[in-house]
């Protein structure tokens, strides 16, 4: 009986040890396939991201987006032609998903492509409520200029482009937070701020 | 019977809680724990260059990087989860986090302790020196076991012997020397320093304690890379007489009784070819309590300056090429600027953060107030685009008009914390107008007009405040130009212009 289980337990530690090993080894193979799962969930998310920007209902009208320009330390402004909904909760995510989305021109990015918005509010007092995931934390380019850029081509681009929205509110995961990268206050509302645009001739 | 079973059942209760809490003890002592940080002096032929080492459990760690970038340019960098990848001259090094194996090319060292990924930073036991170190860098490294110092490239360091002996009325300090040294003495908090000049000095003993009722210690110590003797009178009071002879090579320093004549001894012929002794240095007027110069007991009549170091601790801020971190920056830039600030007499200057430690908005604010400054300057670095060195200079505005009202009067107890900046903000224009006028001066490289913005850390101030970001520090730009000496003394002195033009009421 003794010697029954000790063959046992040292079957099973040999079995734990085998399976151990085994797992390690699939480790080194499974890193390389996570990474192709996130490229192809970034993908799938671009080309929803689009059908959502293309789909929604309404004309087609030209909007301009404002996306931050790091070597300049200003934003650079980027027309697009969208059908923007006629709903303003609605607008204000086609507007999101497209700076999301990023520059068709190569300039830089407010939010890392892998954010995704959580939900939208818009108050009677004409201030849009963003509720972005955890991602918006990530991917930042350091520094106050930086993310006062990134902060300013959010709130910029919302409210150049949807007349009913006055100031943006940001909140990550429902959260208030006090700073995206330690740096720009994020406890208050945002009112647009038009001198940070670059000047065109 | 029965509660004599129930007494016992109390005992073996209580003996199982404090096995139990034992346990738990012993298993948390044994988890290696961050201890504190110490100075690790690298001397070079002809330079030579201070890092910070970190305690993990017993061992003392050095930043990988921050070391090998004093020897050249790591050439690439690959840091994963785990593990970094990198090379140097071309060697390519690896490192795995917890794994005590360095792979250098094809070749596998083991170091004392496992390497470590401290607040973002790769750490490697110091015997990394010796081991890995003298092959990839190609120079003689000379390291003893235990020390804080490293001697590259042949370099023969000064060694001494002393000896202490009684005197009539005072006690006489002998020091002899292996090289040539150049004194310089200077008193400071009741003890005697002797700098011992720029060459490296590897002592045999470090620190000597006597029984003697004129001296109580002499310690040896170069954490700063300066090395030096720092003698320790038994009491306050004394008369110290240093004095160099022999070639430079013998220190004799009599301690003596105030008012008892140096003729008595001094045995030692001077020595004219030592243009470097200077005259004799006396202690400061010392208290019971051992004293303090007058340098180190801050002013209060003085204006003060509080200067803030940006983020600290886990907070590492941006990351530079080759490891600098933005919390180290800062806190460069923020000594500079005390230092410049200090030498002009006219300001005490209080620090919001002194070593690697996180520190909140609030608290930088609520010590900043209760200083009640005649500025506040906050640094910090970042991603200022493509050309370096670039400085920006920042001024508080709320991010809605609506938030504009100011509070009440900053001068009531009770400050409104949120709002107390918008009282400052013209006061705090003035001062990053001044001082981008300044920098764009001293510095050349601040052609772009202050900004506003709501910078969180200005909001709580109760005095003009300002910040400022010097760029470009980024994974993937040369971020040199940023911690040269010259460029951070540029930045002191716009500061001490800027502060000047603020009291002097000039826009």
């Amino acid at each position: 009986m003794h010697r029954r289980a000790l063959i046992l337990t040292i079957a099973v530690a040999v079995i734990l040890a085998a399976g151990i090993y085994y797992l390690m080894t699939l480790r080194r193979h499974i890193t390389p396939t996570v990474e192709s799962t996130l490229r192809s969930e970034q993908t799938a998310r671009t080309q929803l991201n689009e059908e959502a920007l293309q789909q929604s209902g309404g004309q087609a009208q030209i909007i301009t987006l404002y996306f931050p320009s790091y070597a300049g330390g200003n934003l650079l402004p980027e027309t697009r032609s969208l059908k923007l909904s006629s709903d303003n909760i609605k607008a204000v995510r086609q507007i999101l998903l497209a700076l999301i989305e990023g520059s068709h021109q190569g300039h830089g990015t407010a939010l890392s492509p892998s954010t995704s918005i959580r939900a939208v509010f818009l108050s009677q007092d004409g201030t849009a409520i963003v509720d972005l995931s955890q991602e918006a934390l990530a991917d930042f380019r350091p520094g106050i200029e930086s993310e006062s850029l990134a902060v300013y081509s959010i709130v910029d681009s919302l409210c150049a482009n949807i007349t009913q929205v006055k100031e943006v509110k940001f909140l990550v995961q429902g959260q208030e937070v006090q700073t995206l990268d330690g740096h720009i206050d994020l406890t208050g509302n945002f009112a647009p701020e038009p001198s940070l645009i670059a000047q065109t001739h | 019977m029965k509660p004599l079973v129930k007494h016992d059942n109390r005992k073996v209760r209580s003996f199982r809680w404090l096995s139990l809490v034992a346990a738990i003890g012993t298993l948390l002592l044994s988890v290696p724990r961050l201890g504190r940080s110490d100075s690790f002096v690298f001397y070079f032929p002809k330079s030579r260059s201070i890092l910070q080492t970190r305690n993990y459990g017993d061992a003392q760690y050095l930043p990988v990087l921050q070391t090998l970038n004093l020897f050249g340019t790591v050439e690439s960098l690959k840091s994963r989860r785990r593990s970094l990848e990198l090379y140097f001259n071309s060697t390519q090094i690896r490192l795995q986090q917890d794994n005590p194996v360095v792979r250098v090319n094809n070749g596998r060292v083991k170091l004392a302790q496992p390497v470590r990924f401290i607040d973002g930073q790769w750490m490697v036991p110091v015997d990394f020196v010796t081991t890995v170190l003298p092959t990839v860098v190609n120079q003689t490294v000379e390291y003893q076991r235990g020390e804080n110092r490293i001697f590259v490239g042949g370099i023969r360091p000064n060694s001494f012997t002393l000896h202490l002996s009684p005197l009539q009325e005072g006690a006489q300090l002998t020091i002899q020397f292996t090289e040539q040294v150049n004194l310089r003495t200077a008193a400071q908090n009741g003890k005697w320093i002797l700098y011992l000049g720029n060459n490296p000095v590897e002592p045999i003993e470090s620190n000597f304690e006597f029984r003697n009722p004129y001296v109580s210690q002499v310690k040896f110590d170069d954490h700063d890379g300066l090395p030096k003797l720092i003698v320790t009178p038994s009491a306050p009071g004394f008369d110290f007489y240093p004095k160099l002879g022999e070639g430079r090579k013998v220190l004799v320093a009599n301690i003596m009784q105030p008012g008892a004549t140096v003729a008595q001894q001094a045995p030692v012929p001077a020595e004219p070819a030592a243009p470097t002794l200077p005259a004799p240095a006396t202690p400061p007027p010392a208290t019971a309590t051992g004293g303090l110069t007058p340098m180190a007991v801050p002013n209060l009549s003085l204006p003060a300056v509080v200067l803030d170091a940006g983020h600290g601790g886990s907070d590492i801020g941006a990351q530079g090429k080759g490891g600098l971190l933005e919390k180290n920056l800062t806190v460069q830039l923020a000594d500079q600027v005390r230092k410049t600030l200090q030498a002009t007499g006219r300001y005490r200057v209080v620090l919001t953060r002194t070593g690697d430690v996180n520190v909140g908005f609030d608290q930088r604010a609520a010590e900043a107030n209760i200083a009640h400054p005649l500025a506040f300057i906050s640094f910090h670095a970042g991603d200022l685009g493509p050309s370096t060195p670039r400085v920006m200079v920042y001024s508080y505005r709320p991010s809605s008009p609506l938030a504009m009202t100011p509070g009440p009067d900053p001068q009531q107890l009770f400050i409104n914390w949120e709002k107390v900046q918008l009282r400052f903000m013209n006061q705090s224009n003035r001062l990053a107008q001044g001082l981008q006028q300044d920098l764009q001066r001293t510095t050349k490289v601040a052609s772009t007009p202050p900004m506003e913005a709501p910078v969180r850390v200005l909001q709580s101030i109760a005095a003009p405040a300002v910040a400022i970001e010097v760029g470009s520090l980024t994974p993937d730009g040369n971020s040199a130009a940023l911690t040269n000496p010259a460029f951070q003394q540029e930045i002191g002195d716009a500061v001490v212009a800027a502060i000047a033009r603020l009291q002097g009421g000039q826009p």
